[in-house]
């Protein structure tokens, strides 16, 4: 699980003046499912390119680990979608992956496989130019699932598909990460993002600002949020609380940050014992979206 | 290599274009060579001199310098057919693809190579079986010509290098296709008299188009001289052109690998 498979230090492009990628250093691991973060410009797109070989870098290395002898042939047991899907308009969806079959030496066979998870095979005849945007994007994730590669490198994913159609892509990926695949997924749609990655690495303006765990990341962003007859006895009894951090009023409720190890039952059980009743005690978590917000702001 | 030889053969055979050109080709080139056949026939019957009467009894002989220089009016069609794929791929992103999927840029490179071998051989093996089907010449007759046959592979391998060349450096279609017509036919032209009036420089003959073009000697010396004369056909600056072949790929190459996909 900790093995790394892909690794970057310093990574850095400029484009001219400007600096796309800054500095950035960070470890891809075995079975990882690695969500990159970051609003418009910060070098999402850019890191995944460089990680891909189509984007060289200014400075910096980057190494794939994953038995090869070069990054092109490593590439090959890599399934990605970067940015949008590319293929040729006059070919119909068995030929442009029979195409990315021969480059990456999978069986024909494993076509059909591929369209029909991602539910094309009753179109595969068609030419991708008459595709809508959903379709188009389900060929493109076809691609990079074809052949069961290794690792999957995502950059929004559910790109121009439907409600339903997103549902089956978090499956898809969530699918992949129950069979230990390794995945990488660039989306600016954070509640996809929390519900499928166990790790996220925060850009901005081609810098690293956060790097970590699910977990860690949004370390200290649960709290309890209480009601009580009694506001203010219910504040001067809380304030007393051992293993408090702080205590915010917000409506008509107060919001009780805690030490991790508190449980909501201690609390009640605390309250109660200085003769206050809790109309309503509600544990609260700050959503990656909120903290991602806010971790911008900064 | 037979991965990528096959992998392009995919993809080409499914480029619409790809067939038209190469079917234009086919059809100027099969006119050329019958009405050239004709023609030339034509003219030396009435010629009145001397030496061209004992030539009429084997008048295929006399078409080949014809035929040779002739053909490579027609090449450029062929560089067209991988000029617009090539441009096109990079429109629409699908290099950027096939190298995310695990080409590297030598192999993509490698691709267009065997892009320019395939359609040199097609180009080659059309001319011979033209002139076969149309001026009636024997398999043994036409290898006896086997330096101007390597020299008219050595010009279209020329002339679809440089093709590539500028499809790889201009991102449109129609200003590849633009740049390439007005550079060999204004380009060099003007800027080799321009040098020769001015600086009294002779270089125009070394000029990568005009190279290609008149690796093969023109036939201009078939009439009106010794049978001896007509049938010589030299090839020019030979070395030349296959390092100007050199230079293009060099380039690609360098272009390729420095640049983003």
């Amino acid at each position: 699980m900790n093995e790394i498979i892909f690794s970057a230090q310093n990574l850095t492009k400029k484009y001219g003046a400007l600096a796309a990628v800054s500095d950035l250093s960070f470890d891809l691991l075995k079975g990882q499912v690695l969500g990159i973060l970051g609003p418009n410009g910060s070098g999402k797109t850019t890191t995944l390119g460089m990680m891909l070989g189509v984007v060289r870098p200014t400075k910096g290395d980057l190494q794939w680990s994953l038995g090869e002898s070069s990054a092109s042939r490593s590439r090959r047991h890599i399934g990605a979608l970067l940015e949008k899907p590319r293929f040729y308009p006059w070919m119909n969806a068995e030929e442009s992956l029979k195409l990315t079959a021969m480059i990456r030496g999978v069986h024909r066979s494993e076509i059909a496989q591929a369209l029909e998870m991602v539910g094309l095979w009753d179109r595969r005849k068609d030419l991708f130019k008459n595709y809508s945007l959903g379709m188009k994007q389900r060929l493109g994730l076809a691609s990079a699932i074809l052949g069961d590669p290794d690792v999957l490198v995502l950059d929004e994913p559910t790109n121009g598909i439907d409600a339903a159609g997103i549902a089956d892509v978090r499956h898809l990926i969530i699918e992949q990460r129950k069979r230990g695949k390794t995945i990488l997924l660039a989306s600016h749609i954070l509640d996809e993002v929390e519900k499928v990655c166990s790790h996220v690495l925060v850009l901005k303006q081609g810098t690293l600002l956060q790097q970590g765990s699910i977990e860690e990341v949004l370390k200290g962003q649960t709290w309890y949020e209480l009601k009580a007859r009694d506001e203010e006895r219910l504040f001067e009894v809380l304030s007393q609380f051992p293993r408090h951090e702080k205590i915010e009023k917000k409506d008509s409720y107060l919001q009780f940050f805690v030490s991790k190890d508190v449980r909501g039952e201690d609390i009640n059980q605390y309250c109660y014992d200085r003769g206050i009743l809790l109309s309503e005690i509600k544990l609260c978590r700050r959503s990656l979206e909120e903290h991602f917000i806010e971790v911008l702001k900064k | 290599m037979i991965r990528i030889i096959k992998w392009e053969w995919f993809r080409l055979k499914s480029y619409r274009s790809f067939w038209t050109f190469n079917l234009g080709y086919v059809i100027c080139l099969s006119m050329t060579v019958w009405m050239g056949a004709r023609l030339i026939e034509f003219f030396l019957q009435q010629s009145a001199v001397s030496e061209f009467q004992s030539l009429i009894g084997q008048p295929s002989l006399q078409l080949y310098p014809f035929f040779f220089y002739f053909s490579g009016f027609f090449e450029p069609i062929l560089a067209f057919s991988i000029m617009g794929l090539s441009i096109k791929e990079r429109e629409l992103g699908v290099l950027k693809q096939h190298v995310i999927d695990g080409f590297s840029k030598e192999e993509l490179l490698l691709g267009k190579f065997f892009q320019a071998c395939l359609l040199t051989i097609f180009a080659w093996i059309t001319l011979v079986i033209l002139i076969q089907v149309f001026a009636g010449l024997n398999t043994s007759e036409f290898f006896q010509k086997w330096k101007e046959l390597a020299g008219v592979a050595l010009r279209c391998g020329g002339i679809l290098s440089f093709g590539l060349f500028v499809a790889l450096l201009i991102p449109r279609s129609i200003g590849a296709v633009t740049i390439f017509i007005a550079w060999s036919v204004l380009i060099e032209p003007f800027l080799g008299y321009f040098l020769e009036w001015n600086f009294e420089w002779s270089v125009k003959k070394y000029f990568p188009m005009q190279v290609f073009s008149h690796l093969i000697d023109s036939p201009s010396q078939l009439l009106g001289v010794s049978v001896e004369k007509a049938m010589e056909q030299n090839l020019s600056f030979p070395g030349l052109a296959a390092l100007y072949i050199l230079i293009f790929w060099g380039g690609m190459y360098l272009y390729t690998k420095l640049k983003d996909v």
